[in-house]
């Protein structure tokens, strides 16, 4: 015990020094910045990192490092709740409740109430690690593949806690994010699903794919038309300040608790994330709310204060399984991991006795720059909230073309565009009829982590390798999960079911168009059954049933609607969506995205010639830029378009322009 | 074609001045420099940011970028499990100096599995190795694979499929029985399930059997090589004298010592991994030349070799003939080991 303190002591000594307060301080600013410019991302930055501190010593390198980690997490907040954007996976949690207090008028009390959620989840977290430091070895041994799946089943049952309206529609919504996470190959023999020949989708449909093309692009293409957040009047509303955000973070300081404790265990957990930690903490806040939970979903400040003091905790808890085992559960450990080698450190035991001092330093300017973060969070309350009030028509554009170049980017895969497109129409329709899209987002989001270690339970249980009754973290887990279920049955039985109302028949059709495609997948895996596991065809009947029972459902109380599907403004968007991952294909990325600029906007009728000029010239400003960033910044070498020839002509211009003369 | 961009539209400016050719060091004969000037060099690594292959090609790139006068982008191309980064380099048009750093093993594998990337392996040429060494398997540190009696063994993989060879094959040949626990996506989730004692051992490469080895997590049980490796003294090795496999099959008849032998050994060629670098065949021989005599300056350059292993990646480099030999060795043994493969994937059900 006393060389644990004497190791902390050495720790705090190399945070209180002239490099220990500016190395965390630089990297936290650099994360923070990062993480809002779309594309690149905390990885990328850890990338450079790990070769631009090859000459660091250890001491340093952990501070940046802890840095890095705590700075990229909070930023991703903001744009959730501001826009209803999520800055990254962990953060489209937050989107539940934070979103719909901006629109309500109340960004500056969802942002302060997050930073200071975060701030104190990171504290708790660190600290409940720094207890747990010296039994951490034996604790994360106790976390197999039983008890993540036990934790993905947890998550799962945390849909329920988010019900609102119809739970068969949420649960035919969950059935299809489990089967469209079962996409790609078949974790135990590599074999491909439901690709139908194309090697893109033998990763499977990726969840950034699918986070970026639910809440960012579908609801963007709303934006076109219309000139700020609506229905945010520049009046604020009275009672929204950083003041109340932060009192309501003190009001709720055993939601804080709770919710860090989970984001602490989830985070211990490698390949678990903090996605997870934020949809299991929202579950727990809504089943232990006391004073009703119909708020939910529209503003409620404790879903915004639960997920993001669970998600902050998880930071500390994912760099230990790095530390001690060599366990990286996420791109940033991966780095942190990559850091270490570099500089001899040796994951192990090592790092929880000799080299303690240094796993000190790197807990404590994790502390460092969480906090950090969210005092630079909560200094910038005002300036933020006023974000909400720019001309979002103008924004529109601007977000939709970064959020399509980055789709790209991660894999380097056209396929992804279409993935990220598709689940942008799908996303657009789950909001044009008020469907619940939280439920296909968990699902799909935990589908492959319950998947494949239920398939590793199973295997490790047939050859005697896994004792189910002498688990006791699993039976924790598990005991959670049947409180989640019991919480449900109180609540149906308690009356709150909604009742039955008539339904539009575009629900129906929506229904009966997603009852097909399941038929097809279903048909798919029965005729190719060797490739298909019992776990994968039994989510595709289960969920085949789902959507044809809410699809007859529907139908029987199907009444006709005077209201259009596609609003007018909404139909220029929705084409040039659809149409630009083909566009791409044909022309290439730099000029579909110079397409997309000048039919998006390309003036009606009324054009006069200085319009077209100005519009033109965005246009091809837009193909230079993103030639530019793909080429410099992103460095993505992607196939050639299918007329590649025509993609010469910037660098035909640029050529000429260059030695004076034609081409 | 690569997607041009104004890097390529400034250096063509640039070398019509002349002023590309200062930039070389000399290292490439002056037809070289002048041929790969105005065209970058594109170095496609088939993994994300921040893994071994990466690690390799951003400390190769400065280099090569000094020898050659042109500039050499690192560019990953992790969609669709490597296979995107594969076919950007064997569909390349003649004049795109673009090239592939990739495990020969999965190259051979990937274009002779998948009849759908439309390739096959010889429509790839190698230009060079940055690394080669043999796989390892490494396991919990009680273990000892000479002991007699030893019981079935559990091995932690990924999948199957890509372990035929450096488990399957090589439990055959020993006469071991061993069960396949598949979908441990990761190298460190397969070395944490050998330590909760879910697994008794995994595959590993020799590299990172060296760095388990020193965690004291797991312990190097077996090197899969026709000798003793200098890196991890003391550990038993699968086929030669005095190999595991000889101390295995002392009581067995010549023939079938003859025939362990030679599964043995198929199974190291096949698991013996060759980070190589690649081109399409159809690049023009020129610039194909011109990019071997770079990377032949490259690849011995202690600039890159010392900014590797700084990285804690170790570098033993082969010239394109050399490499060339082992990509067509690898592509040899694949065909000679097909029908025992397909054999033991039918046998083995996870």
């Amino acid at each position: 015990m006393t060389d644990t303190f004497a190791a902390l002591g050495i720790g705090l000594q190399t945070l209180f020094s002239w490099w220990g307060i500016l190395i965390p301080l630089f990297g936290t600013l650099m994360a923070m910045v990062v993480s809002f410019l779309p594309g690149i991302g905390a990885a990328s930055l850890a990338a450079v990192m790990v070769v631009a501190t090859l000459d660091w010593s250890p001491e340093h390198v952990m501070l940046l490092f802890g840095a890095l980690t705590g700075g990229a997490t909070f930023m991703g907040s903001i744009t959730s709740i501001l826009f209803g954007i999520p800055g990254n996976a962990a953060s489209s949690v937050t989107l539940i409740d934070g979103y719909p207090m901006a629109q309500a008028g109340r960004p500056r009390t969802a942002i302060a109430a997050a930073a200071t959620a975060s701030a104190a989840g990171s504290v708790i977290g660190v600290l409940v690690l720094l207890t747990l430091l010296p039994v951490v070895r034996p604790l994360l041994l106790q976390f197999g593949p039983l008890e993540r799946a036990g934790l993905a089943l947890w998550g799962l049952s945390t849909i329920i806690a988010v019900l609102n309206g119809s739970p068969l529609k949420a649960f035919a919504m969950a059935g299809l994010g489990l089967l469209l996470s079962c996409v790609g190959s078949d974790p135990t023999n590599s074999q491909p699903r439901w690709t139908y020949g194309q090697f893109g989708l033998a990763d499977g449909l990726g969840p950034e794919a699918m986070l970026l093309g639910i809440f960012t692009l579908s609801e963007v293409m709303s934006w076109r038309g219309r000139s700020r957040l609506q229905p945010v009047s520049r009046q604020s509303n009275p009672d929204d300040s950083t003041r109340a955000g932060v009192m309501a973070v003190l009001k709720h300081r055993g939601l804080v608790l709770r919710s860090s404790l989970i984001g602490t265990v989830v985070g211990l957990i490698p390949g678990v994330g903090g996605t997870v930690a934020g949809f299991v903490a929202y579950g727990q806040t809504v089943q232990t709310a006391h004073g009703g939970c119909e708020k939910f979903g529209k503003g409620d400040i404790r879903g915004v204060i639960g997920p993001e003091s669970a998600v902050d905790a998880k930071d500390g808890g994912s760099l230990l399984p790095v530390l001690a085992l060599g366990l990286p559960g996420s791109e940033g450990g991966v780095f942190l991991l990559t850091a270490m080698t570099i500089h001899g450190l040796v994951p192990g035991t090592a790092m929880l006795g000799p080299a303690l001092p240094l796993t000190f330093t790197l807990i404590l300017a994790l502390l460092l720059s969480n906090l950090l973060t969210s005092v630079v969070g909560l200094a910038l309350v005002p300036a933020l909230s006023r974000l909400t009030h720019l001309p979002i028509e103008r924004l529109a554009l601007p977000v939709l073309l970064a959020g399509l170049v980055s789709v790209v980017q991660m894999n380097g895969l056209f396929a992804d565009l279409f993935v990220g497109v598709a689940f942008a129409l799908l996303g657009y329709v789950l909001r044009r009829l008020n469907w619940p899209y939280v439920p296909f987002v968990i699902a799909f989001v935990l589908g492959p982590t319950l998947e494949g270690n239920l398939a590793l339970t199973t295997q490790l249980q047939m050859l005697g390798r896994i004792n189910i009754f002498t688990r006791p973290a699993a039976w924790v887990i598990l005991g959670l999960t049947l409180m989640s279920l019991l919480w449900m049955l109180k609540r149906t039985r308690g009356g709150r079911r909604v009742a039955p109302t008539p339904s539009r028949r575009s629900d129906a059709v929506v229904a009966t168009v997603f009852s097909l495609g399941v038929a097809v997948l279903a048909a798919t895996a029965l005729m190719g059954a060797s490739a298909y596991s019992s776990y994968a065809i039994a989510v595709c009947l289960v969920t085949l049933l789902a959507c044809a029972g809410l699809a007859a459902d529907l139908w029987r109380r199907a009444q006709p609607s005077d209201e259009p599907f596609l609003p007018i403004p909404h139909r220029r968007p929705l084409a040039l969506v659809f149409a630009f991952p083909f566009v791409a294909q044909l022309l290439g990325l730099p000029l579909a995205a110079g397409f997309l600029v000048l039919a998006w906007l390309l003036p009606g009728k009324k054009a006069r010639l200085h319009d077209i000029a100005r519009v033109t010239a965005a246009a091809t400003l837009t193909i230079l830029s993103v030639t530019f960033y793909l080429d410099h910044i992103a460095s993505l070498d992607l196939p050639a378009p299918m007329l590649h020839g025509l993609l010469d002509w910037p660098e035909i211009a640029l050529a000429s322009l260059t030695s004076g003369g034609g081409p | 074609m690569t997607r041009p961009g104004l890097t390529i539209a400034l250096l063509t400016g640039l070398a019509q001045f002349g002023a590309i050719e200062a930039w070389a060091d000399g290292a490439l004969p002056q037809a070289c420099v002048q041929r790969l000037a105005g065209k970058p060099i594109t170095l496609v690594v088939p993994n994300a940011a921040g893994g071994g292959f990466d690690i390799y090609a951003r400390a190769l790139a400065p280099v090569v970028e000094r020898i050659s006068g042109v500039p050499v982008r690192v560019a990953n191309m992790p969609g669709g499990g490597g296979k995107a980064a594969l076919l950007r380099v064997a569909d390349a048009p003649p004049d795109d100096a673009v090239m592939l750093i990739e495990n020969s093993g999965d190259v051979v594998a990937e274009l002779r599995e998948d009849s759908s990337l439309g390739h096959s392996p010889e429509d790839l040429h190698v230009l060079g190795a940055i690394l080669v060494e043999p796989d390892a398997w490494i396991g919990r540190p009680d273990l000892d694979l000479t002991a007699p009696d030893l019981p079935a063994l559990v091995a932690a993989v990924s999948s199957v499929d890509a372990n035929l060879a450096v488990v399957g094959l090589v439990a055959q040949a020993t006469g071991l029985t061993v069960h396949f626990v598949s979908g441990y996506k990761s190298s460190g989730e397969q070395v944490a399930a050998i330590m909760r004692g879910e697994a008794d051992f995994s595959p590993k490469s020799l590299g990172t059997a060296v760095q388990v080895a020193k965690s004291g997590d797991a312990k190097p049980l077996l090197v899969l090589s026709d000798g003793p490796v200098a890196s991890l003294p003391g550990v038993p090795w699968l086929v030669g004298e005095g190999s595991f496999l000889a101390q295995r099959s002392a009581n067995l008849t010549t023939e079938q010592r003859a025939k362990q032998d030679q599964l043995a050994r198929l199974a190291v060629e096949l698991s013996s991994g060759a980070r190589m670098l690649f081109v399409s065949a159809q690049m023009q021989a020129e610039t194909q030349d011109c990019l071997t005599s770079a990377l032949d300056a490259a690849l011995v350059d202690p600039a890159f070799s010392d900014a590797a292993l700084a990285q804690g990646r170790p570098v033993t480099p082969k010239s394109a003939a050399e490499a060339s030999e082992i990509y067509h060795d690898k592509i040899r043994a694949y065909t000679e080991a097909a029908p025992v493969l397909a054999e033991l994937a039918n046998q083995i059900q996870p």
